[in-house]
């Protein structure tokens, strides 16, 4: 089956257009609080952040000196912003049937608040944090981060 | 020669002053760029444990509010416990606005059949309330196996299952377009057994309010 996937992929790079090779991957979950200035930025383009907005891997979360914000990924894991942040997604796969699991969260400046979920559970080594000095393993529960800009 | 000799010495004392003017401050240390603390919450579950890493060093977080303070390029220093004040003050507004914990439902099937027993259909209404209390819910429905027959089997019956479910809520009045259907076959039990291992418990749908 895997094999079948990857000959797919393959033959999908390999086609001209490469749209169908784009399909967007399903969401790594939804905004569910969002107060003051905060802004999505995907792929280039930065839309103001809403509440039930989709979060996908790839997606940088911003709030402004009045904003914060909050979400839930589908393994459960939840996460908030404080004023002032920057937060990239830089990895989500949920597909404990096909192994594949990761998180990855890159704090670039401000505050965050982070309980894992599932990932965390079924691979713990699979969670990673990054913030500017270091880079932050974590087995279990609530971890909070504050990283100041320079 | 006199006078020599002070000249000297006012050259000198200027190049002194010169030299304590560009070298770098060493009174104060530069503030500390990272803080990072273990924490735990009545809904977050049993407190785990955290390693913190920089290029040149490694600590590890497993007391309720131990944190550490990073600068960059150096090793993280011993950790301590951070006063819950500061803990509020720096923090507060972030977990403020933290979502519930997702709810978790186990539902059970009448052995060999597709009807659930008569506990999971009283989870199905206590399901549906909850979803209605929650701002921007979200509802996935995930078949689970035992160890029973091939793993690609499994994930397949999983699925089956999990649709069924999935249908039954609908059918009671959940929105289809909340629900993601998925199967993790036999890769996510309750209770770990070996390969080819039956086991009822292992058996479920688990039904996830986030």
């Amino acid at each position: 089956m895997r094999c079948c996937a990857c000959l797919c992929a393959l033959v999908l790079l390999a086609s001209p257009s490469g749209a169908l090779a784009r399909q967007p991957a399903p969401p790594a979950g939804r905004l569910k609080v969002v107060t003051g200035t905060a802004f999505v930025v995907r792929g280039g383009a930065t839309v103001a952040a809403a509440a039930g907005a989709e979060v996908f891997e790839s997606d940088v979360l911003r709030t402004g000196p009045d904003g914060r914000l909050s979400l839930m990924l589908r393994d459960e894991s939840r996460v908030s912003l404080g004023a002032s942040s920057e937060l990239a997604l830089t990895r989500f796969a949920y597909a404990p049937s096909d192994g594949q699991l990761g998180l990855g969260l890159r704090l670039a400046r401000g505050v965050l608040s982070y309980v894992s979920g599932m990932i965390a559970k079924l691979a713990p080594d699979a969670v990673r944090l990054q913030t500017p000095t270091s880079i932050i393993g974590v087995r279990g529960t609530h971890v909070l981060v504050l990283a100041e800009a320079p | 020669m006199t006078r020599n000799l002070l000249l000297w010495a006012t050259a000198a004392a200027l190049m002194l002053a010169a030299a304590c003017a560009t070298s770098p401050p060493v009174v104060t240390a530069p503030p500390p760029r990272d803080l990072i603390v273990l924490t735990t919450h009545p809904e977050d579950g049993p407190l785990g444990s955290a390693t913190v890493t920089t290029p040149t060093g490694a600590v590890s977080l497993t007391r309720v509010n131990e944190g550490v303070q990073v600068r960059l390029g150096s090793a993280p220093p011993a950790p301590a416990v951070v006063p819950a004040a500061d803990l509020q003050r720096i923090f507060g507004d972030a977990v403020a606005v933290m979502p519930p914990a997702a709810r978790r439902y186990l539902l059970y099937f009448e052995l060999g059949s597709d009807t659930l027993t008569p506990a999971a259909r009283v989870l199905v209404s206590e399901i549906l309330a909850l979803v209605q209390a929650r701002p921007w819910p979200d509802v996935g429905v995930v078949g689970h196996t035992d160890t029973t027959g091939a793993a690609p089997a499994n994930v397949e019956l999983g699925l089956r299952r999990s649709t069924l479910v999935r249908d039954l809520l609908v059918g009671a009045g959940l929105d289809g377009a909340l629900v993601e259907v998925a199967s993790h076959g036999e890769s996510n039990p309750v209770v770990a057994t070996p390969d080819n291992t039956a086991d009822a418990r292992n058996r479920r749908v688990e039904v996830t309010v986030r």
